[in-house]
């Protein structure tokens, strides 16, 4: 039921670990173990390459795109320690916008905050700590660190989304929070509390090996909000919250749903814009759709063997 | 934009015949959510649209005929002909079941009618007709001729039995008179409305008897091949016969509406139900039973949530549940079912209605569909949809996130008026604005002032229609076109929220008087074009102080004409000494940015300008007040 609409020729001369496009869907950015984030035109279907970045001294993870209205940004984080934000300074020109070397080992993970938030990332290392990083209305970045969120190391993190504030609880609810995973099996919530420190708000336990990856739906979905996870055994974990029950002002009750266990692991997962659909890619080089039926449950739509 | 996978099953929904039905559907569920909407409002209620489930039954109806046009419209060979065929089937039958039938209501007619117009034998019987148009009399040896007796008797279309039969040879078959008569005699539910209920199955069981009777006592020799026997069978109900008729009813569900409409023709829901839950006739069929058939039966069971999530996965989309729930849910069938339904999973899952649920599905769908500004159209009626999704407010949020998605660097200027107004619709007023942000300085980045300044008119972006004022000015000067100035004229009144448009606005029409006018009455125009520039002069900071000594230098041409009075060459010459003023204390600051004058020439002859605009204006003034004092 899908098609391949379109294959980008990356010639990254080792492993791609990532890729994203931006906001509008009109670039893309690649980032591989040969040390490069290369950026191309996704616009035509002949994709052309725009920019090559080689600034890195390792193997790149994760590249992420800032939401257009601070400028183009993109941040990439590799083995080196580092964060790069690379920022477009004219058309199609990329540079090194900031550098932030806050880790003590592999930086894995870097995702941009929901745009209401400013310009801010969060990164998680392999050191176990968590960064979150903003930029202050002097030009001064300012970091603010969670150590040992993932004592064995931080694998992937993503951010939610803005919730509308509620006036009576506006403080819990509109809060700032993090999704992220690590090596100790544990899916966290973290959340900005009003002095600006970061809390565990939750912990979400299911996984019974290193978790590979975390993604918050960035739409609420039939009055629920939606944490896919996936991990090094192949399982995938749905963890919804139900917004219109109002005793769960604070997101505080989470319903966990095993949506599938693959035979190998499962590397990202990826909601649609719409947190109707996740995309799955799975160590046997494949990518499953999920959707969610009226009954709650998910199923396959592109592989007919699976979820039935 | 290809950031949405593409899931081809939603693809039809870009297909011609498919755009044509979405877009005719949304008008009726706009016009329908309207009525609605119109009617709780208004104080006085209207007689004539009270009929809150007449509105509805309409609606559905219309759906209905919809597709049933677009039938009409598209070839035999058209793909979607049989999914057209087959939503209608179901959507006909579900409006039967679900929005016309009453608990103790009787079905027979409406699912007659169904069986007819699903089973058409019309085309079969003209056939027979035409064939054997040259010798009617042997109408009866046609092979074709029997079948269509007995589908005309098994549907329950006894006139168009009893004429074919008239052209069977009575003298072959003495019995076909009895048979004929007792097709004649048959009790008919819609002619016998006057009757009660208990009345009808009276004279139903006496009519019954006399086919008996004539089943069992009459004598059916020369009746070849037994049809008469048949039909007289099919009369009595008699189930075996029913079943020995299979090739002619093709599936279950024929074949139980006809058995029904002669065992129990005042049959309702529950006897339908009955029927369903012994496996009547379905075992018949068992093997042959697919997705389609697993739908009817829950339509018979009268299970909606089951029909209409099995009608998603047959469809391969939302389009039919969206609409029929939500006609149910208006017609206030649903939450009835809902509320019964206490074990429903719905409840438990999630606090949003049913019919949202579908209308959002669809919506993303539609969506899904295909993302371009160019279908642009199709992402309006999915806005339609989640717009009326009442209970699941991130309706507006998916509006949102699509609409600001739309990247604004390569659509066309007609294309973001429209994402603009429809953002501006729904409320989403930020949005709207940094639309129109983007847009006008797309078009000043371009020299195209007029886009700029409609787009600036439109998000009333008082800073911006400030700097656009200027640099329209600017444009101006240097090109001295008028057509620059007169992007404001259209818009006079629209632009009160830019002081600099203002000006400009204002500064046009002086212009056009002081140098555009026709000869006849130009000494008039000078003078009102004279005192409009005193009353732009005196107004402290109206005129940017870049373009003063231009406009300035405009009075040294009216200076010539003798078009000031003397209070008017006094206030010029104030603002004159204003200007120098203002250029020292600039200049003692060093405000760079304030002194950017608007200059033409070179410096010597920008002085020389300068000097001799401020000699004429002393002569002129000394002038009058030599003249005054003569006068005096």
């Amino acid at each position: 039921m899908t098609s391949i609409l379109n294959t980008v020729d990356t010639s990254h001369e080792d492993l791609i670990h990532d890729a994203a496009l931006d906001y509008y869907g009109l670039k893309l950015a690649t980032c591989s173990s040969d040390r490069s984030v290369k950026i191309f035109d996704a616009q035509k279907n002949q994709k052309t390459l725009i920019e090559d970045l080689r600034k890195h001294e390792g193997p790149v993870w994760q590249v992420s795109w800032a939401h257009p209205m601070f400028g183009n940004y993109l941040a990439s984080c590799s083995y080196d320690k580092k964060v790069i934000v690379w920022k477009e300074m004219s058309s199609n020109k990329w540079t090194p916008f900031y550098i932030y070397q806050g880790h003590e080992s592999s930086v894995n993970t870097v995702s941009w905050a929901p745009c209401e938030f400013g310009l801010v990332f969060a990164c998680g290392s392999s050191d176990g700590c968590i960064s979150i990083v903003s930029l202050s209305g002097d030009g001064n970045w300012i970091a603010r660190k969670i150590d040992n969120a993932h004592p064995t190391g931080c694998t992937s993190l993503n951010w939610a989304p803005a919730f509308p504030s509620d006036d009576q609880n506006e403080s819990v609810f509109s809060a700032k929070r993090i999704v992220s995973g690590g090596c100790d099996n544990i899916v966290k919530i973290w959340r900005e509390d009003q002095s600006g420190q970061w809390v565990l708000d939750q912990n979400l336990q299911g996984h019974t090996d290193w978790v590979r990856d975390v993604a918050w739906s960035q739409n609420i979905i039939h009055n629920k909000t939606n944490i896919a996870s996936c991990s090094q055994s192949g399982k995938v974990i749905i963890w919804s919250c139900d917004l219109s029950d109002t005793t769960n002002g604070a997101l505080s009750i989470w319903k966990s749903k095993v949506l599938h266990e693959f035979n190998t692991v499962a590397w990202h997962v990826s909601w649609s814009l719409t947190s109707n659909m996740l995309a799955v890619s799975t160590g046997d080089n494949k990518v499953t759709i999920w959707k969610e039926d009226h009954l709650g449950k998910y199923e396959c739509i592109n592989d007919d063997k699976l979820g039935n | 934009m290809d950031q949405i996978a593409h899931l081809s099953s939603y693809k039809i929904f870009t297909d011609p015949s498919w755009r044509r039905v979405i877009s005719q559907c949304r008008e009726v569920f706009n016009d329908l959510h309207q009525n609605l909407e119109t009617n709780s409002q208004s104080d006085t209620i209207k007689t004539e649209t009270v009929n809150l489930s007449d509105q509805c039954l309409e609606a559905n109806q219309k759906y209905i005929d919809i597709i049933e046009n677009e039938l009409r419209i598209i070839s035999d060979q058209n793909e979607n002909q049989e999914k057209f065929q087959i939503l209608l089937q179901v959507w006909k039958l579900c409006q039967i079941i679900f929005i016309k039938s009453s608990p103790s209501g009787t079905l027979l007619n409406d699912l007659q009618e169904w069986y007819r117009t699903t089973n058409n034998i019309d085309p079969m019987i003209q056939n027979i007709f035409s064939s054997n148009s040259e010798n009617p009399q042997n109408l009866y040896l046609d092979e074709k001729y029997w079948i269509c007796v007995l589908m005309a008797v098994v549907q329950g279309r006894i006139e168009t039995a009893r004429h074919l039969l008239s052209f069977y040879p009575i003298e072959k078959a003495p019995v076909l008179k009895s048979i004929k008569e007792l097709l004649h005699t048959m009790p008919n539910l819609s002619t016998h409305g006057h009757l009660s209920l208990f009345e009808f199955k009276a004279k139903w069981e006496y009519w019954q008897k006399k086919c008996v009777q004539v089943l069992t006592s009459e004598n059916f020799q020369g009746d070849e091949n037994d049809y008469l026997q048949i039909i007289c069978k099919l009369l009595c109900a008699d189930e075996r016969t029913y079943l020995e008729l299979k090739p002619i009813f093709n599936n279950w569900y024929y074949m139980l509406i006809s058995y029904l409409s002669y065992s129990n023709p005042t049959f309702n829901i529950s006897d339908l139900h009955m029927s369903i839950e012994s496996g009547q006739f379905i075992r018949e069929f068992e093997e042959d039973l697919d997705e389609f058939d697993g739908i009817i039966i829950k339509i018979f069971n009268f299970d909606v949530d089951v029909v209409t999530n099995d009608c998603v996965t047959l469809f391969s989309n939302n389009f039919f549940s969206a609409h029929f729930l939500d006609i149910l849910f208006l017609n206030g069938k649903l939450q009835l079912k809902n509320e019964m339904d206490f074990t429903s999973s719905f409840r438990a899952e999630s606090s949003i209605p049913v019919h949202e649920q579908h209308m959002t599905e669809y919506a993303i769908q539609l969506l899904s569909a295909a993302w371009s500004p160019s279908l642009l159209s199709l992402h309006q009626t999915a806005f339609d949809y989640l717009i009326k999704c009442k209970m699941d407010q991130s309706g507006i949020d998916y509006i949102e996130a699509y609409l600001e998605r739309i990247p604004l660097t390569d659509i066309s200027e007609m294309e973001a008026s429209k994402i603009f107004y429809i953002a501006f619709q729904y409320g989403l007023h930020d949005l709207a604005f940094s639309i129109g942000r983007v847009m006008q300085m797309r078009a000043l980045k371009s020299g195209l002032y007029g886009t700029a300044l409609s787009w600036n008119a439109k998000i009333k972006d008082c800073s911006f229609g400030n700097i656009l004022a200027e640099g329209m000015m600017q444009e101006f000067f240097q090109t001295n076109d008028i057509k620059v100035l007169e992007l404001t004229e259209s818009l006079s009144k629209e632009i009160i929220y830019s002081e600099r448009l203002m000006f400009l606005n204002k500064y046009r029409e002086f212009y056009k008087l002081a140098f555009s006018s026709t000869k006849c009455d130009r000494a008039e125009s000078l003078k009102q074009a004279a005192s409009l520039l005193v009353q732009l002069l005196e107004v402290p900071n109206l005129i940017p102080f870049k373009f003063m000594k231009r406009i300035l230098f405009q009075v040294h041409d009216l200076v010539d004409q003798n078009v000031f009075g003397e209070d008017q060459l006094f206030s010029v010459l104030k603002s004159i000494q204003f200007y120098e003023n203002r250029r020292r204390f600039l200049t003692k600051n060093s405000n760079s940015s304030e002194l950017n004058e608007c200059n033409l020439d070179d410096e010597v002859a920008e002085e020389n300008k300068w000097k001799s605009l401020y000699e004429k204006l002393s002569i002129k003034i000394a002038e009058n007040f030599v003249k005054n004092k003569i006068e005096f």
